[in-house]
Formats: structure tokens, sequence, C-alpha cells
């Protein structure tokens, strides 16, 4: 297989494992700068490992994984954060803090990536707040946004370092679908600046909607709608 | 009904007055201990430096006779340098008899027509030759100075007074390994039991592209503060119990020397400090190398 170099993210010949269980076998995929991904497939199908896999929580025992520039498989422990700086993650089990304003989350995830100069901080605080469409919740506590604007709040933590791709698991999930909506043209948005998205969802009329290239996961593989048709309906 | 507020405690922050209790309560365990090694070593100076030898001198010695033996034997290194000088006391056979005298309350010079004691000078012994060997070259020396008479000593006594000392210290040196051993398990399970409740601010660090040290930094300062919190206490309370021994027992100050009850205090101080250091440490490692599932 032959790999673009404008890659973000190339799988090539990679197995996922969850414990010591195989959930994906074998699989090769690439993802482009500035592309937007879709990931399904059932529960259990294996996409938050894989996820989990690409930002380094779970080890790569076999194939490669080259994701921002750095290799998964066999990466450093102290390698990993400077991954991570590269990449946005907006996970389920990521909250937001709630013993601090908006600003004191946003300025927590600076200071813990090396940022230093308080006025560059001040000003990229408003930049990403800005780019999710909120002017003005700087100073408000977590538990006195909506659940729309937490999410909102989520992704600008997550593009604080201007990342070349953002992973995303279930980013909509709790949400209703007015403001999911909202979330995902937010996603675009983004994606439209040139920052690539790989989001696994359930949600397949979002998908419907919004057409992009899905990944799916399914009997350990990952089917490519790039490559192969398959039906969405399927996805559960 | 009235609505108690609480304060929302602040993610990062772990439960500081129980986690500075328990320590205090372990190191107070290894002072207390500390303590009675202190006393217990300053006793068995005590009566290590009353260990003496008695130099029996000829009869018609002249005083400068006398004194040139006493100087020759004050300046032998086996020969213990108290703070008052050397020490070597002078008992004069007339000294020796009046004392005799008063104790047993019978005048013996009476019929026997004359004093039958010797001239006398008890020498104590440094505890670093008070082993039975050193003693028997040390009797031989002695004795073969010109003016003495005999040299004698209560053998078995010290021997068994030395015996008994390398006993209680190995058996103290025994205890306090265990005590101290103790002291570091307790201490570091509960450093591990209360950053629990942290691995997942840990995890969200590391999410978002945190370094180890930025995350452990932190931990490992509040953990030394919380050490040295429970050091502190623990020598306060330490001090007080002291303070209100000294009251109850006669004579326990003297056994205390201050010097070394520093160094006890400056130790649980460290014990507490590095113990709470090295087993946040330890404990954030371990998160930091955890998966999300294994977290959970």
């Amino acid at each position: 297989m032959t790999f673009s170099e404008d890659a973000v993210v190339k799988v090539s010949n990679a197995n996922i494992f969850q414990d010591n269980s195989t959930v994906l076998s074998g699989i090769d995929f690439e993802i482009e700068k500035g592309e937007f991904v879709y990931l399904v497939g059932r529960t259990g199908s294996g996409k938050s490992s894989l996820l989990k896999t690409l930002y380094a929580d779970l080890p790569l025992r076999l194939g490669n994984i080259r994701v921002a520039g750095y290799n998964i498989r066999g990466i450093k422990p102290n390698e990993v954060p400077f991954l991570r700086r590269k990449i946005g993650i907006i996970f389920q089990d990521f909250e937001l803090f709630y013993d601090r304003s908006v600003a004191d989350n946003m300025f927590f995830v600076m200071k813990a990536t090396g940022w230093r100069d308080k006025a560059k901080m001040k000003n990229r605080l408003a930049e990403v707040l800005m780019r999710v469409g909120l002017g003005a919740v700087s100073s408000k506590m977590p538990h006195q946004l909506s659940g729309g604007e937490q999410q909102r709040v989520v992704i600008a933590r997550a593009l604080i370092n201007e990342p070349q791709i953002l992973f995303a698991d279930e980013p909509t999930g709790n949400l209703d679908p007015d403001v999911s909506e909202g979330i995902m043209n937010l996603f675009f948005e983004i994606n439209n600046s040139g920052t690539a998205v790989l989001m696994a969802t359930h949600n397949h009329n979002f998908i419907k909607k919004f057409p992009h290239r899905v990944l799916k996961c399914e009997n350990g593989k990952i089917l490519d709608s790039s490559k192969q048709k398959f039906e969405l309906s399927e996805i559960s | 009904m009235e609505q108690k507020t609480r304060k929302k405690r602040k993610l990062g922050s772990y439960p500081f007055i129980s986690v500075t209790i328990s320590i205090t309560l372990a190191l107070l365990v290894m002072g207390i201990f500390g303590l009675l090694v202190v006393h217990a070593k300053k006793l068995t100076l005590n009566i290590q430096e009353s260990i003496e030898i008695q130099v029996f001198l000829n009869n018609q010695l002249t005083n400068t006779e006398i004194t040139r033996i006493n100087r020759s034997i004050s300046s032998k290194p086996y020969t213990l340098n108290k703070e008052e000088g050397p020490g070597v006391k002078f008992i004069s056979k007339d000294e020796a008899s009046k004392q005799f005298i008063k104790e047993t309350g019978e005048d013996f010079t009476e019929f026997l027509g004359d004093n039958p004691l010797r001239d006398l000078l008890v020498v104590n012994i440094a505890p670093e030759y008070q082993a039975a060997d050193s003693l028997k070259w040390i009797t031989k020396e002695i004795q073969s100075m010109n003016g003495v008479y005999e040299v004698a000593y209560v053998e078995s006594l010290i021997e068994s007074i030395n015996d008994n000392i390398t006993k209680i210290g190995l058996i103290m040196l025994g205890f306090f390994i265990l005590l101290l051993i103790v002291v570091v398990i307790l201490i570091n399970n509960t450093i591990k039991l209360a950053l629990f409740s942290q691995r997942f601010l840990i995890r969200s660090m590391q999410l978002v592209g945190a370094k180890g040290s930025f995350i452990r930094g932190p931990f490992l300062k509040r953990a030394a503060f919380y050490g040295l919190v429970a050091g502190t206490a623990t020598c306060i309370i330490l001090v007080s119990i002291l303070y209100y021994a000294n009251q109850r027992i006669e004579d326990l100050e003297k056994l205390q020397d201050h010097s070394q009850l520093a160094i006890l205090f400056v130790s649980i101080i460290l014990v507490g400090i590095l113990v709470g250091y090295f087993s946040t440490y330890r404990a954030i490692r371990k998160y930091l190398g955890m998966s999300l599932d294994e977290l959970y």
C-alpha cells in the first residue's frame, strides 16, 4: 500500500487489541490532511479501541500506525505528550473540570502543554472560544452552561494547540437533535479550515445528512466507503 | 429544614486532614520508640561510664610517686575522660578506713593496731575498652607500673553488663527496622489510597498532552508539605510527652541528650517528607502508566 505524503493518519496492517483479544486485524487506511471521516460500527466492534490506539492510550502490538508524524508502534512514553499536543481528543470520559471557570479550564490545558506567556494565553483563549461560537462564557462555570455549550467548550479545549486532527468519540451522544446539529456544523467549520476529523458515531442520520467518507468496523475488519460500498442502514 | 452548603472540593486536592493525621500517627509510633532508644542509649552510657577498676598502691609511696602513677594512668587512652577531667580518683588509705568505719560502725584499727588498707586509685574505663580482652591487657599494663600493688575489677559483672548491652542493642535495632518498615508501608498505603481518587484528573492531564513532570510536580510538592506538617506535628507531640514525663519522673532529664533528641526530631520530619514524596512519586507513576480500562 502506498501512502500519501499529506496523510495525518497512516495505518498499515495493524491489529487492534482490547485487553488480550484482537478486535480489529490487518487494518489499512489513511486520513489526509483536512479530511472528515466517520468511524462507525456496533458497540464492541473496536471503534473506541482504534481511537485509543491512535492517540497512544492502548499499545500497538502488531503493524504500523503513524499519527501527526509520530510512529505509534514503540512510541516512547516521553513522546506521547508531544503527540497529544498535535491532536485534539474529544472523548466521553474526558470532561471539563467543574470546579473552575471556562477560562481556567483552558488555561490549565495551556499551562500543561507548555504555554507561559499570559498575554498570549488570553489571546488564544479568546480565539478558540470565538471559533466555537462562545464569545462571552470565559468567566462562567461549566455547570452554568447548557449541554451544547459545554460540548463547544470541550471542542475549544481540543483546538488550543492547533491540532492536525481531532479524534471525537460520540461527541453528540448526550445532546438533543437540534443542539447536535449545531455541534456537527461546528465540526464541519473546523474541518473546512484545514483540521482533519475522525469521528466515531452511532448517529447515521448525520452521516446521511452530511455525507463524508465512512470507515466501518465490522467482523474484525475495517470497511472503507472510499473503496467499497456498504449499507449505512446496517450501522447501529 | 436548613440545608447545609458544602464548599466544593477543588479537583486535585485530596483529604489533607486525614492524610496528615495518618502520617502523624505513623511517625508518632516511630518517634516514641526513638525517644526510648535515645534514653536507653544515655542510660547505657551512664552504666558503662561507671565501670571501674581499682588500682591498689604499695605502702609508703610518697605523694610525688602517687601523683606520677595517677598522671600516667590519666594519660592513657583507655581512661575515661569525664567533663570534670580524667576519670581517675585517688582514695587514701585513711579516707578508706574512715569510710569503712562509717559504713560498718566498727573501728578495726583499734584491734589490729594498724590500718591494713592501701592507698587506692579508682579508674573509670572508656566504653570502647570495656571488652574482656581489653580489660585484661589494661590490668597487666597497670600492674607492671612501679608502685602498683594489685589491680582488681569484677570481671563477671562487667562481662554481663557488656553482654546485655549488646543483646538489648540488637533487639532494639531489629525492632526499629521493623517499625520503620511498618511506618513506610502505612504512609505509602495512605497516600496511594488518597491519590486513587485523583486518577481521572491525572488521565485528563495526560490527554491534553501534559508531560509526566508537569503532572507529578504539584502532587509531589503537596506530599512533601503534608510530610513536613505531619513530621512537625509529631515533634510537637513528642516534646509535650517529654515535658510531661520530665515533670513526673525524677532524674529523667539526666538521660536526655539534647543533640540526640534534635537528630531524632529532624529525622522524623525527614522521614515524613521523604516517604510522602517517594510514595506519591510511585503512585503517580503507576497511574501515569495505566490505560483508561485499567483506571476503571
